[in-house]
């Protein structure tokens, strides 16, 4: 993907917008925040963000005709009432009542600012002024302060308020004092605030000033609007003023700028609850507030929640990563550890595909040479195993002919369940006509690591085959096949095993054709966990519960309920913490219960087993071979369960590798490989050294122990492996590893 | 956003008049990098924190960034949050007194202006404390000057019988130099290291730096270190035009002087505490210091590590083998940096303090005169000082040689009102101590700008 | 300890190790022919290990 369309990948989120209250007031603040910090009794900290928004929140406050009672989320609901924000606000004005605010010494800037008019809109864009250093003075005509209150206002009251917050700046009042032309005054800029009805001064021929600034109920704007012209006012000299030039003049008139709430606020989820407990400090009505924000995506992301990432943010990460200029880092962890699980696309009110987003700047980083290899390394070698001719297999019954179903069971279903392959091929076979099967990997592993090349060669030869088949429908028993492959060739149609079943209930031994009422599952309780991937058939999931009760099993979950379970992404060895959390947060309500996790995806099976769930494959729960909670196969089984699977379909004797070329039987015990999978040594990595090592003779004999001992670098790495032989029979009796490299030359 | 600025990361900062929180943007520009905030009601500023003379990615290329959380946690505010902070301690810093025998230009504790000095009885108190919320820190005691008390050797002791793991005293040397006996009852003590204050080997510098010439003080404290076999580290606060033509020379001293200065930790200029004038635009940033320590010293720039415990825009370090002749080997590389997490705080501390410290059983165990001080030659300024080969060691001597024979150089970047960046402070390990809470350096310190 | 290549005993002889481009050195077996090395795993745990993690700055 282009840089620039990440820029506007997310676009459509509205995560950072203003809530519907804060976007119809003009006066504004990070309501947000401020609720936040009055929940936890911090006033002083509240009253600083609206003080720089109300300017004089005392006065502002009693003056305020509160816009945002009309929107407030809250009082939309059923039978509840809008929030009263003005009552919080008054708070942090109460416990700050009576003291003065605190006086900065505040470099002087040359500019000079003069303020026609005391109300409330003048008063505030010469405060604002002032506070930057410039020098300003007010000329108002009448003897007080504040201009056009509402009623009920005192105006003393207010003069002496706005006097008082007036301490923490330096800026002169001409009380009293009517201006009838701009001659009077010398200014480098001025704010014309003379209410409805006054002068405006346009007549006015005099050039002693540069910069001209009109604004306050003169343009149309009610109080509160004005309030906000003069602060915007301010904001904008201060502007003008840093590139000033004596001879630039301008002359401006503000607008009110239009503001509307957005109306997406209004559907999305919010807690509506009320806290219990509300601590001594925390003020009661800052809890009913909700502190509405779209937070769909990262509710049901780990990811994304854990970082507090929306996808604006994301978007800005990733160019940030993927700039040429190599500032790398910041959002590596985010592109490492999505799944693919699309949860987030579900749940976002536009459909934002993060998943894409990321995966593209997966790829992206790839490219640009950036990633380490250790991330996919292991994936991408078992793949290229996948594809080799150890484990590749394609072949059809009767090659004469095109066949009608091509079977595809997925590579980690024959690692993980040979037996359970081979069956459910069988089954398949016994309602098609002419089945061929394919052994292999989808691709998906290149996908997810960024090879863009190696993703296409995979699918190519995917195509090839099933050319060579004549085109027959593709079925796959695993779902993150499906999902990868249904896209591969137009003409290509791919369907899942269990939709597959669903439509031929003929499958015997699938879907309880054998008719009994209990059938395999004797009413045993079971909850289905869809993986992530059933989303891409329509109906697969409702498919899967269908077989499962027909084979004669309580389902306690009917409604789909896909989620994540860490494996998607290849994140596990990049983010493994975060892999954790996901098998976690699925494993949660069924850890120590007698509930039967069923699954369709080999991975998610696997993931859940190993954490204690009792967790099956619905083929086999169909077929009634699963047994309990049985435990996935280490690294090295893996390989010899899809070595099996090969040999048994393609009908020759295929033996674990135990040492090639050389006839060797090669032992190592169970305690000897789980040391080895805890230091990331695979057992071919020993043949080879042993096979090497008989072949060429480098080894080295110790006749005390009568053992030989060989090495041999590996990347990092310099593995040493310690055996005794016995006519062809070898026995591993140590492996032990260092990084530093020996040098041998003599 | 404006898109020949560059955004690198988004941080907070400090308004630097009202010191409020606000949130701020590292941007790079063409000159360098700037920390960028505005205050809605001091307005904008902006600070260069890199002068790009290092590559900025490459050097934080492994920090992680904060999470909006994490983010969220860090007010600023030290002194009232209780929030968790983003690191453990190393080190706690505890001012002893604010009596002072010098009065320096610049000074971030601004001391000798108090006379006030907590009693010994406080103090133990407060050792305590510190050993406990640190969980056996190093404990460094300051100031003001705390060679000013008496009583500091007992503070040391009672300090490593509290379970403070190491215990160090940051001075200007001068009654380390002009009393014997003092220095041989901080041995007693069992005091580990001595961060001594050194500008330079000019007294110039002194003069300009400290208010009076020093240097021939400073040396007589080195040698009275020496003989009671307390490490010490020189720690040159640089300030651009006054010493940071110095900075080889001071290189060279330290080898010239190893193993009594078992380290160099500069410090470039803050404007923390007491300094004449305003706040100047344009600090010595970490990099620019780090391009100056190897024009002037022939150190190779990819031989200084970031640190991987407090933030990487903090801090620099390296390591070198001291060799016969006094030439410093770089032991360190950056390329081969394989140090993938965080270092957590306790192995920091330890890692640091190993190299502060001097392990006299090792020494001892040198050769056959049971001694270090034959190992090294006469120092001979005319040969370079720094060389790549190393004679191929065994195992057991390399081992030992890289606790007796390393000189670390590394350099510390305090914060002041300007560059303030709350990623940096959130990752904080130097604490100090104040009223019971252990406070980040540069959060106790920290000191709004004057006009 | 014998070289099966050779077949002659093998002899301790100072044999140089790199890591993160230093070099030390340490004698361990080797054959005088062809020198091929034997590092014991006590070795290759106590003594590299701790050569290693030296040189890696932890």
């Amino acid at each position: 993907m282009e840089l620039a369309e990440y820029g506007v990948f997310a676009d459509k989120c509205f995560r950072d917008t203003p809530p519907p209250c804060a976007a119809v007031c003009p006066l504004a603040y990070d309501v947000r925040e401020f609720i936040r910090l009055m929940r936890r009794g911090s006033i002083r900290s509240a009253y600083k963000i609206i003080r720089s928004s109300l300017i004089f929140p005392s006065v502002i406050i009693r003056a305020c005709p509160e816009y945002c009672r009309r929107t407030c989320v809250r009082g939309r609901l059923a039978g509840d009432e809008s929030i009263d924000l003005k009552s919080l606000e008054q708070v942090c004005v109460d416990k700050m009542a009576g003291k003065d605010p605190e006086r900065y010494n505040i470099p002087q800037k040359s500019a000079r600012i003069a303020v026609i008019g005391g109300g409330l809109s003048g008063l505030a864009c010469a405060y604002r002024l002032a506070s930057y250093g410039y020098q300003v003075r007010v000329f108002e005509k009448t003897a007080l302060l504040g201009g056009e209150l509402p009623e009920g206002l005192d105006r003393q009251w207010c003069h002496d308020e706005i006097t008082r917050e007036f301490k923490a700046v330096r800026c002169d009042f001409g009380l009293e004092t009517e201006i009838r032309s701009l001659a009077e005054i010398e200014a480098d800029a001025i704010y014309i605030a003379t209410g409805a009805g006054g002068a405006d001064f346009r007549e006015d021929g005099s050039s002693c000033a540069g910069i001209i600034m009109r604004g306050g109920a003169s343009t149309g704007a009610d109080l509160m609007e004005s309030v906000q012209m003069g602060l915007t006012a301010a904001a904008d000299m201060n502007n003008l003023l840093l590139t000033y030039r004596a001879e630039r003049r301008e002359d401006i008139t503000l607008e009110v700028p239009e503001r509307q709430a957005d109306e997406r606020y209004y559907s999305l989820h919010y807690d509506t609850s009320v806290a219990k407990e509300i601590p001594d400090k925390g003020a009661p009505e800052a809890f009913r507030c909700m502190r509405c924000s779209c937070s769909e995506c990262y509710d049901v992301c780990p990811l994304m929640g854990k970082h507090k990432q929306y996808p604006k943010k994301i978007c800005n990460e990733m160019i940030v990563t993927l700039k040429p200029n190599k500032s790398r880092r910041t959002a590596v962890r985010m592109i490492m550890g999505c799944t693919e699980c699309h949860m987030c696309r579900e749940a976002c009110p536009e459909n934002i595909d993060m998943g894409k987003c990321l995966q593209e700047a997966r790829t992206d980083f790839y490219e640009s040479g950036a990633m380490s290899p250790v991330f996919h390394d292991y994936w991408l070698q078992d793949m290229d195993f996948c594809e080799s001719e150890e484990a590749r297999l394609f072949a059809i019954t009767d090659e004469s002919r095109p066949a009608d179903v091509l079977y595809f069971p997925g590579c980690q279903l024959s690692a993980s369940m040979p037996e359970l392959t081979v069956r459910s091929y069988e089954a398949l076979q016994k309602v098609s006509e002419n089945p061929a099967v394919l052994l292999g990997c989808c691709g998906v592993p290149a996908k997810w690591a960024g090879h863009r090349s190696d993703h296409r060669r995979v699918r190519d030869r995917i195509i090839s085959d099933w050319e060579r088949a004549g085109r027959p429908l593709v079925v796959t028993a695993c779902p993150s096949c499906l999902e990868n492959m249904k896209d591969m060739h137009p003409d290509m149609k791919v369907v899942s095993y269990y939709s597959f079943a669903a439509e031929h209930p003929e499958m015997a031994g699938i879907g309880g054709a054998a008719g009994q009422t209990g059938g395999v599952g004797h009413g045993a309780r079971v909850k289905v966990i869809d993986p992530c991937s059933s989303v891409s058939e329509p109906g697969m999931a409702e498919n899967v519960r269908g077989l499962l009760e027909t084979a004669g099993y309580e389902i306690i979950n009917n409604d789909p309920d896909p989620a994540c379970c860490g494996f998607g992404g290849h994140i596990y060895n990049a983010v493994p913490a975060l892999h954790d959390t996901f098998a976690e947060r699925r494993i949660e309500d069924i850890a120590d219960t007698d509930i039967i996790a069923a699954s369709y995806c080999a991975n998610c099976r696997d993931i859940l087993a190993y954490r204690g769930a009792d967790a099956r494959h619905v083929l086999g729960m169909l077929l009634g071979t699963e047994e309990t909670r049985r435990q996935p196969p280490e690294l090295s089984e893996r390989r010899d369960n899809r070595r099996t699977v090969r040999g048994i379909l393609a009908h020759s004797e295929q033996e674990e590798d135990s040492g090639e070329d050389t006839g060797m039987e090669i032992l190592i015990s169970e305690e000897l490989i789980r040391r080895m999978d805890r230091e990331l040594i695979l057992r071919e990595q020993v043949n080879e050294i042993i096979c090497e090592a008989e072949e060429t003779g480098c080894k080295v004999y110790d006749e005390d122990d009568n053992v030989f001992i060989s090495h041999k670098r590996f990347g990092a790495v310099t593995i040493w492996t310690v055996y005794s032989r016995s006519g062809d029979t070898v026995t591993v009796e140590n492996v032990y590893l260092h990084r530093m490299t020996v040098r041998e030359d003599a | 956003m404006n898109t020949d600025r560059t955004i690198i990361r988004y941080t907070s900062s400090m308004c630097p008049v009202c010191l409020n929180r606000l949130p701020a943007v590292l941007e790079r520009h063409e000159d360098g990098v700037y920390l960028v905030k505005e205050c809605p009601e001091h307005g904008v500023y902006s600070t260069r924190v890199w002068k790009d003379k290092i590559d900025l990615e490459d050097w934080i290329a492994r920090e992680d960034p904060l999470d909006e959380v994490q983010r969220g946690q860090c007010s600023g505010d030290c002194r009232s949050c209780t929030s968790t902070h983003g690191q453990d301690t190393c080190c706690v810093i505890l001012e002893v007194t604010g009596r002072c025998n010098l009065r320096c230009t610049y000074c971030f504790a601004n001391g000798g202006d108090q006379t006030a000095e907590p009693a010994y009885e406080e103090l133990c108190a407060a050792i305590e404390d510190i050993a406990v919320q640190g969980r056996g820190p190093l404990i460094q005691f300051a100031g003001g000057e705390p060679t000013m008390r008496d009583d500091l050797p007992e503070l040391v002791r009672y300090a490593k019988e509290a379970g403070c793991r190491y215990t160090q005293i940051n001075t200007n040397g001068i009654r380390l130099a002009e009393d014997e006996e003092y220095v041989s009852r901080l041995a007693e003590a069992g005091l580990d290291i001595v961060f001594l204050q050194f500008d330079g080997c000019d007294d110039e510098i002194y003069r300009k730096l400290r208010g009076t010439d020093l240097l021939e003080t400073k040396l007589r404290a080195v040698t009275n270190c020496d003989r009671y076999r307390i490490g010490v580290t020189l720690v040159p606060t640089v300030v651009r035009g006054v010493n940071d033509h110095e900075i080889g020379n001071i290189v060279r001293k330290a080898a010239e002087l190893f193993p009594a200065v078992r380290s160099i930790h500069f410090q470039p200029l803050t404007y923390l505490g007491r300094y004449p004038g305003a706040i100047s635009g344009d600090h010595y940033t970490l990099d620019e210091l780090m391009a100056d320590l190897c024009e002037q010293t022939g150190i190779p720039e990819k031989a200084l590590l970031p640190s991987r415990c407090d933030h990487a825009m903090c801090e620099f370090h390296s390591t070198f083998m001291v060799s016969s002749r006094r030439q410093l080997i770089p032991m360190t590389d950056r390329a081969y940096d394989t140090r993938r997490e965080r270092t957590p705080a306790d192995r920091n501390r330890q890692y640091v303090a190993e190299h502060w410290s001097r392990d006299s059983s090792a020494e001892n165990a040198l050769n056959d005169a049971g001694s270090i001080d034959g190992e090294f030659a006469e120092y001979d300024p005319g040969i370079p000082l720094v060389t790549q080969s190393s004679e191929s060691m065994d195992f057991n001597e390399f081992t030992r040689r890289m606790r007796t024979h390393t000189l670390k150089i590394s350099a510390m970047a305090f914060q002041d009102a300007m560059n303030i960046d709350l990623e940096r402070l959130y990752r904080c390990s130097l604490h100090v101590y104040e009223d019971g809470k252990l406070l980040p350096f540069c959060a106790k310190y920290m000191t709004p700008a004057r006009h | 300890m014998k070289c099966c290549k050779c077949n002659v005993e093998m002899i301790e002889k100072k044999t140089t190790f790199e890591y993160l481009g230093h070099e030390a050195n340490y004698p361990v077996l080797r054959c005088p022919v062809c020198g091929q090395a034997y590092v014991p795993e006590e070795l290759a745990k106590s003594k590299i290990a701790e050569v290693e993690t030296l040189l890696e700055e932890k």
